[in-house]
């Protein structure tokens, strides 16, 4: 076998043809090809993720981790979560290799627990006294940012992929940059609602409505960059190994998709209203009542159907904005996910979820996890990653625990 | 001999190798590899179908094998059986074990579960909870304008609050009755702070008082048994739990089905304030079946005109909610009160086409026919 594969063509990046060989896996240690050559032509070899989990297989995984948690009233669950995250980094393959989660239940356990004791005081506190709610709201807003980073440290410090670790290296005060203020700005609207808000009874009036919404508007204009803040934080200051990835993604992408978000909502949303005023003023005028209703309500269950495939296009847009930005070294990776591939798998599992009172789970997880996973590539010479020293420096992430499924995938 | 992938653990290089066992000793060999590791120091993976499995050594380094029976057999030979938790994982035998738990667990959490969870906190929760629950509901109502004015009482409002008086039933919570007309139509409700309100729509579908005293029977029931609390510790349990179950999924999917189950919840509570109102009316001796005459009355009740609380676009939907706020009784984020039916219901185009009828089991009530059946058994 060459040392390196030949490469996908980016024009097709999403042709389905899963046996080529690129997708077999590096047995032979790669040869590295003297520096002249590397420099004067720079073969860009692609190696596309693929995930080889199956939905009989997990199920039978899920079934019996979830009996042991409900037999344990919860406290498998963290063993549980463990496994399930095994199996999904075992069953995630790139360039022949997969990958390994190192977590030890027992940080993830303690870490639910303080979840959970801060999520039951957050519940009760308002129902003894408004001081302790405060204290207890602050509590949260001070410790969230710590609780974030922690997070990814543990996540990614227990990540391997061929004998190196990750690490997450970001710095504590730069998770409280990004997280502080748009918490504050969540807090102030809360307060804002409590002190100028409707009394107990009491019609609110216009006028308050319309500060609100302005605030609401507000931070819903601020939302993109935020997410965009929390992205690059979080790409850019992962490390696989000594090798650090990098990101190039700009807020600028975030508000484009989220423009267009807001037109596929807006637009059909004015074309359904006008059509409907119109059909309503001409010939629905002499439509006894119940044709009316036979009319009206497959157009409002359509549409809401319609914002229900909004989710899986923003979710496979913003996918491909976060790991195309991705580097790791000089290895770029792309992401190729179409919406509708996306919305085609979401669409299925959530109606086979409905249909099995949730039985079908294990089976879309995985389906999920394929169409996600297999439309990431690697760009670049993989030596980046095939042979990179697998020097520490990074936090070992043993002694962190998790307390919320902050992911990033990998 | 066994080809296998070794990463030294100090680089992501790639060695190809092969091993073997011999005696306590793995031997591992390749090109520029030559390791011997003792059986005992190795760690093993668990081994999925599809994924190379892993071997870790003890210098750091590791060993990815494709091959699923060498693997097996290099764990046999370590003596290392595949953890008890793996071993039932890979049987669909125990699979589908598992899948019985969950399903045992989901109904007897239903059945028994919930329900005991939520006496233990009724048992357990001051009486102030009660009022703080009903705090503000009726100023809210008056302010949607759902409520008439509190005009005085008529002779026959007096006589029945006197005649409700000497019924005299201890329910834990000082009780007081206002009649007011209520937009939902015929109705009446216990705030859980013990207002008891009876709509004078109700008043003028019957004239008999004893009908009207089972109503208010049913009505202290509720008080009696702390409905609103079980209600809301009920709803809040088992929106947790298919939060928890399904909430990853899709909300909606887990608040539906956990709406289902608290409607079961709200016609048992039904259920029982109505066998304590007819307890009630036969220990002082009065009968029951005025009441279900009433009933059979509601259950025909046609609005007046311009009467109806329901906006137009909702009456439209087929099967559409058409409840008073007052009849969500154990709806989590009802304030108000336990209602004595859902006379709504009835409201909207009664005469002109046949109404919805709301399956039992979307329902916050008993089937009315098997009310008014109890009522009708009565003992005098």
């Amino acid at each position: 076998m060459s040392s390196i594969d030949p490469p996908l063509d980016p024009s097709r990046p999403s042709d389905p043809s899963p046996d080529v060989d690129f997708l077999l896996p590096l047995v032979a240690a790669p040869t590295p090809l003297p520096p002249s050559d590397r420099v004067a032509t720079p073969p860009p070899a692609a190696y596309a993720m693929r995930f080889t989990g199956s939905g009989e297989e997990y199920f039978k995984i899920w079934a019996v981790n979830l009996a042991l948690t409900i037999v344990t009233i919860g406290i498998f669950s963290a063993w549980a979560k463990v496994r399930r995250l095994r199996y999904f980094y075992a069953n995630t393959m790139l360039a022949g290799s997969t990958f390994d989660f190192h977590g030890a239940p027992a940080a993830i356990l303690r870490g639910r627990l303080i979840a959970l004791v801060v999520l039951l005081a957050y519940t009760f506190a308002p129902r003894i006294s408004p001081i302790l709610y405060g204290v207890v709201a602050a509590f949260i807003l001070l410790v969230f940012p710590w609780l974030y980073w922690r997070s990814l440290r543990f996540r990614l410090g227990n990540t391997s992929y061929r004998g190196a670790r990750f690490s997450f290296r970001g710095k504590l005060s730069a998770a409280y940059a990004i997280l502080l203020p748009p918490a504050l700005l969540f807090l102030g609207l809360n307060v804002l609602v409590v002190m100028f808000g409707p009394k107990t009874g009491q019609m609110p009036d216009l006028s308050f409505f319309s500060k609100i919404g302005m605030v609401y508007l507000l931070a819903l204009l601020v939302t993109p960059y935020y997410y965009h803040r929390m992205r690059a934080y979080q790409h850019g200051n992962a490390y696989f190994g000594a090798t650090p990835f990098s990101y190039s993604g700009t807020a600028g992408q975030f508000y484009k998709l989220s423009g267009k978000l807001v037109l596929l909502w807006f637009v059909p949303l004015v074309v359904v209203l006008a059509l409907g005023g119109l059909v309503a003023a001409t010939v629905g005028r002499s439509w006894p009542k119940e044709v009316a209703i036979f009319a009206i309500l497959p157009v409002i269950l359509g549409f809401y159907f319609y914002l229900f495939l909004l989710i899986p296009y923003a979710s496979a847009r913003s996918q491909n904005i976060v790991w195309g930005q991705t580097q790791l070294g000089d290895v770029s990776l792309t992401s190729t996910l179409r919406a509708r591939d996306l919305t085609a798998v979401l669409v299925v599992n959530f109606l086979l979820n409905a249909c099995t009172m949730g039985l079908f789970r294990p089976f879309a997880a995985v389906r999920a996890a394929r169409v996600r996973q297999e439309a990431i590539a690697f760009y670049g010479n993989p030596a980046q990653f095939e042979n990179v020293p697998v020097a520490t420096g990074g936090p070992t992430g043993a002694e962190f625990g998790e307390m919320f499924g902050f992911d990033i995938a990998l | 001999m066994t080809s296998a992938i070794y990463f030294d653990g100090r680089s992501t290089r790639a060695h190809s190798v092969e091993f073997l066992v011999e005696g306590e000793f793995l031997h591992i060999t390749g090109e520029s590899v030559k390791l011997v590791e003792v059986l005992r120091s190795l760690r093993f993976t668990v081994a999925y179908a599809h994924a190379p499995s892993r071997i870790d050594l003890p210098g750091g380094g590791s060993l990815e094998v494709g091959d699923k029976e060498a693997f097996h057999a290099l764990r046999l030979a370590c003596g290392r059986a595949p953890s008890h938790v793996e071993r039932l994982e890979s049987s669909l035998r125990y699979a589908l074990a598992g899948l019985v738990v969950m399903v045992l667990a989901g109904v007897s959490a239903y059945l028994w579960g919930v329900p005991l969870a939520a006496d233990l906190i009724v048992e357990h929760a001051p009486r102030s909870l009660d009022a703080r629950l009903a705090k503000g509901s009726l100023d809210q109502l008056e302010t949607l304008g759902w409520l008439g004015p509190a005009t005085p009482l008529t002779v026959r409002e007096t006589r029945i609050s006197e005649r409700f008086a000497t019924l005299a039933a201890p329910v834990g919570v000082p009780y007081h009755l206002i009649f007011r007309s209520f937009k939902g139509g015929p109705n009446a409700f216990a705030l859980p702070d013990g207002t008891i309100l009876m709509s004078r729509e109700l008043e003028e579908l019957s004239d008999n008082d004893d009908a009207l005293l089972f109503v208010l029977g049913h009505e202290l029931g509720h008080l009696r048994y702390r409905h609103g609390v079980k209600g809301l510790a009920r709803a809040t349990m088992t929106s947790v739990i298919m939060m928890w179950y399904v909430g990853d999924v899709s909300s909606a999917l887990a608040i539906a089905t956990a709406g289902v189950a608290n409607l079961s919840y709200s016609r048992a509570a039904e259920a029982e304030a109505d066998s304590f109102g007819s307890r009630l009316m036969h220990q002082n001796g009065l009968s029951t079946k005025p009441a279900a005459q009433l009933f059979r009355a509601m259950e025909t009740y046609v609005p007046k005109p311009n009467q109806s609380l329901v906006p137009d676009w909702i009456k439209k939907l087929p099967g559409g909610k058409k409840d008073a706020p007052a009849s969500s009784s154990g709806d989590a984020s009802s304030k108000t009160g336990e209602s004595i039916d859902q006379p709504a219901e009835s409201s909207g185009n009664v005469a002109k086409r046949p109404r919805v009828k709301i399956p039992t089991y979307l329902s916050t009530h008993p089937a009315t026919e098997d009310r008014i059946e109890l009522l009708e058994q009565d003992k005098d």
